[in-house]
């Protein structure tokens, strides 16, 4: 008996033994070592690619473009998407096994590279002047933190402002001039809103494009007067200029759209007709046939940007960076290059229905593709967004969100709202 | 005299069809049930929409769009996805049942010192949320010794991640299905095993042969909600796995939200509806183990 339980139990062992033996050992360091002699696995976290067929295929000729130079080495791909990238990131970290390449957007930079998560793309030749000379200077401020340079624009993703030209006829105002300042805005928007015989809205004047925070909205608006939201990693909004916009977001919610209004499809409601105008994203579909919004719809479009003291279009983006503990980091480098050539580039635009980040994006097929995606490519030059953000900008998100709403509500003073936020701010 | 009052208290004992209290409840429970069948109607009606559609709310689809089932299940390796999905159920479901039927015999009948602290313990877990343990957990699947390149010390290598292994075991140990387990063997009079004991029966003995065939049907209750849980996960498979070959069904279907400003809705809730579908399958079967289930969760012992 004692003797079958042994034998049972060596035999567990050796299963278990058996059963660990594989692959999945961490790779040793392949820097220095001659690119076609290097072996391992590149780990490459990205939202850029969705897990389609089509993406996959399209991901599979950047691997190939870099095993060109890197023969021996495997790529094995994450495709995160943005709502679930920091937990994927937060994982890997605590776990001890970073990514070697990461894919993230605008704000994601500062909070991790303050916390030595990436690494100083200096040691490869990239500076400010590289990114203006082939990408987008705009997302310069999004790639920088404490003066060294963390990532590589690979995607633009702009928004713009969109009117219902019939709206516009209808309510007696010239939809060849839209109107561009915060003041403007508001005397239009409060022409077209339709309400019915109770006073409900039911047609809004202007879609803030809020329904889930104002963060976005607020740091648009404030840039439109001139105002960045941040200034080298320091707060820019706690004063006039942010609180005359945060008084005058207050002053349209519930005003000339009602607040958290959001359509089945949460798309633009100045697509539907639910809204006048409305803040829009970097791509219309045109097409017809129960695939898009349909050429009549999208002939009732004009877009324009805001200018209450300078033109501006928000701009978001996707940039690549390297993991400051990969063992990779130049077959990473060498990856992001492959990720930035035009046909890559081009094929991640269409997938994600962004601009690509480089420097004649206006004339890149995703531009030519539909008519919002060019006006936003034309208007890269008045590109805007939350600047250079403070190392804790991933909770700040959150904070503005919940924040700002409080005092577009009415629940807490506006003045108060922007103290306590650029206190938060570090 | 008597013949006569008889028929007026017969009347009178008989329940009233439209009595208040009755149309009360049936009102509560027809919104109720309304509650619960909207989202689900609203998915399968999405489903035919085309896009435009979608943009303004109405209900039903000016077309059924059968083209848009076809067209999602074409757009990624749904078949495997949904293979995987039913291994990781299963497996988690074979796993819960071994391991949770036997702690919850051990915290129900076994003669434990501190078997109640034990309890406590096993209850405490319930109230602790998944995000909070999600962390560690990864650290404890990633450093398992002598798996995925680990060495006996459980370092060296990525353990159980991106495997079989980290997609079943982890989640099939649950309190909940513990504590579910416990409480059916509560139910159970402690006189059998104290029977068997006398026979000389050991302990497993007892456990295998004389209390596990009396809780057939509540193995079939743990195995329903364990099947649900596991076929929905989401969280833990997308945070352990980084290969196509192993992701389940769940974020197969994230495909379609991968730009949160451009979801595709005809094809999410399309995706959506048939993987919806084996779920409302098991729960039209088994609807009577889903809430016997919960029944018997009532505290007792």
């Amino acid at each position: 008996m004692r003797r079958s339980v042994g034998l049972t139990l060596l035999a567990a062992a050796l299963a278990v033994v058996a059963s660990g033996c594989g692959s999945g050992v961490i790779d040793k360091s392949t820097d220095g070592v001659a690119p076609a002699e290097a072996t391992g696995t590149l780990r490459v976290l990205l939202p850029s690619f969705p897990p389609s067929n089509e993406g996959r295929a399209q991901f599979q000729k950047v691997v190939e473009d870099f095993q060109q130079k890197y023969p021996k080495m495997k790529v094995e791909p994450d495709f995160a998407t943005y709502n679930n990238l920091n937990e994927k990131m937060s994982t890997s970290i605590a776990a001890g096994i970073p990514y070697d390449v990461m894919v993230t957007g605008v704000g994601w930079i500062q909070p991790f590279a303050s916390k030595r998560i990436f690494a100083d793309l200096g040691a490869y030749g990239l500076t400010p002047d590289v990114i203006k000379e082939k990408s987008i200077a705009a997302l310069i401020p999004a790639v920088t933190y404490d003066g060294k340079m963390y990532g590589y624009p690979l995607l633009a993703d702009a928004r713009a402002v969109a009117l219902r030209k019939s709206a516009f006829i209808e309510a007696g105002l010239d939809p060849e001039k839209p109107p561009a300042s915060l003041a403007e805005l508001k005397i239009a928007a409060e022409k077209l809103t339709k309400r019915d015989k109770d006073g409900n809205i039911t047609r809004s004047g202007f879609d803030l494009a809020s329904a889930s925070g104002f963060r976005q909205s607020f740091t648009t608006f404030l840039a439109s007067t001139g105002t960045t939201l941040y200034e080298d990693g320091e707060p820019n909004f706690d004063n006039q200029a942010g609180l005359d916009t945060l008084l005058w977001i207050k002053s349209m919610i519930n005003n000339v759209q009602p607040y958290g209004q959001v359509n089945a499809a949460q798309q633009p409601l100045v697509y539907s007709g639910e809204a006048a105008m409305g803040i829009v994203g970097g791509a219309v579909d045109c097409g017809t046939g129960g695939k898009g919004i349909g050429q009549k719809n999208c002939d009732d479009l004009k877009f324009f940007r805001f200018n209450s003291g300078k033109e501006i279009e928000y701009l978001g983006g996707d940039l690549a960076s390297i993991g400051s503990r990969s063992v990779h980091k130049d077959a990473a480098w060498s990856f992001i290059q492959s990720l930035t050539q035009p046909s890559s580039l081009d094929a991640m635009a269409k997938l994600n229905r962004k601009l690509p980040a480089y420097k004649d994006a206006s004339n890149s097929p995703q531009a030519k593709s539909n008519p919002l995606s060019k006006f936003v490519a034309d208007g890269l030059v008045y590109a805007a967004n939350e600047n250079e953000v403070p190392a804790n900008w991933l909770e700040m998100r959150g904070n503005f969100d919940i924040q700002l709403t409080q005092a577009v509500l009415g629940q807490k003073d506006p003045a108060k709202v922007l103290r306590n936020l650029a206190g938060q701010s570090r | 005299m008597t013949s006569a009052t008889l028929p007026a208290v017969a009347a009178a004992g008989k329940p009233s069809a439209f009595r208040p209290g009755r149309i009360l409840l049936y009102a509560g429970l027809v919104i109720g049930a309304l509650l619960m069948i909207t989202p689900f109607l609203w998915m399968v009606l999405t489903a035919f929409k085309s896009e435009l559609e979608i943009l303004k709310f109405s209900w039903l689809p000016g077309e059924l769009r059968w083209s848009n089932f076809s067209e999602a299940m074409q757009t990624a390796p749904f078949l495997r996805y949904f293979r995987n999905s039913a291994l990781i159920a299963l497996g988690e479901t074979a796993f819960t049942l071994v391991v949770c039927t036997t702690a919850g015999y051990a915290l129900a009948k076994m003669p434990l010192r501190g078997g109640k602290l034990m309890l406590g313990y096993f209850i405490v877990l319930l109230l602790v949320p998944f995000q909070i343990i999600l962390v560690p957990l990864f650290m404890i699947v990633k450093s398992i010794p002598l798996f995925g390149g680990n060495n006996i010390l459980g370092q060296g290598g990525i353990g159980w991640l991106n495997s079989w292994w980290g997609l079943i075991i982890p989640l099939g140990a649950a309190p909940f299905f513990t504590f579910l387990a416990r409480q059916f063997f509560v139910s159970l009079p402690d006189e059998l095993a104290q029977a068997a004991r006398v026979d000389g029966l050991g302990e497993f003995g007892i456990f295998w042969r004389i209390m596990l065939p009396l809780i057939k049907p509540a193995l079939i209750t743990i195995g329903v909600f364990q099947i649900e849980a596991a076929w929905n996960g989401f969280l833990w498979p997308l945070m352990i796995t980084t290969s196509d070959e192993l992701r389940p069904l769940q974020l197969g279907l994230a495909i379609f939200s991968q730009n949160p400003a451009e979801i595709q809705w005809p094809y999410l809730m399309a995706g959506t509806a048939l993987a919806t579908l084996p779920m409302i399958v098991l729960f039209v079967f088994a609807q009577k183990r889903f809430i016997e289930g919960m029944a018997n969760v009532g505290i007792k012992g």
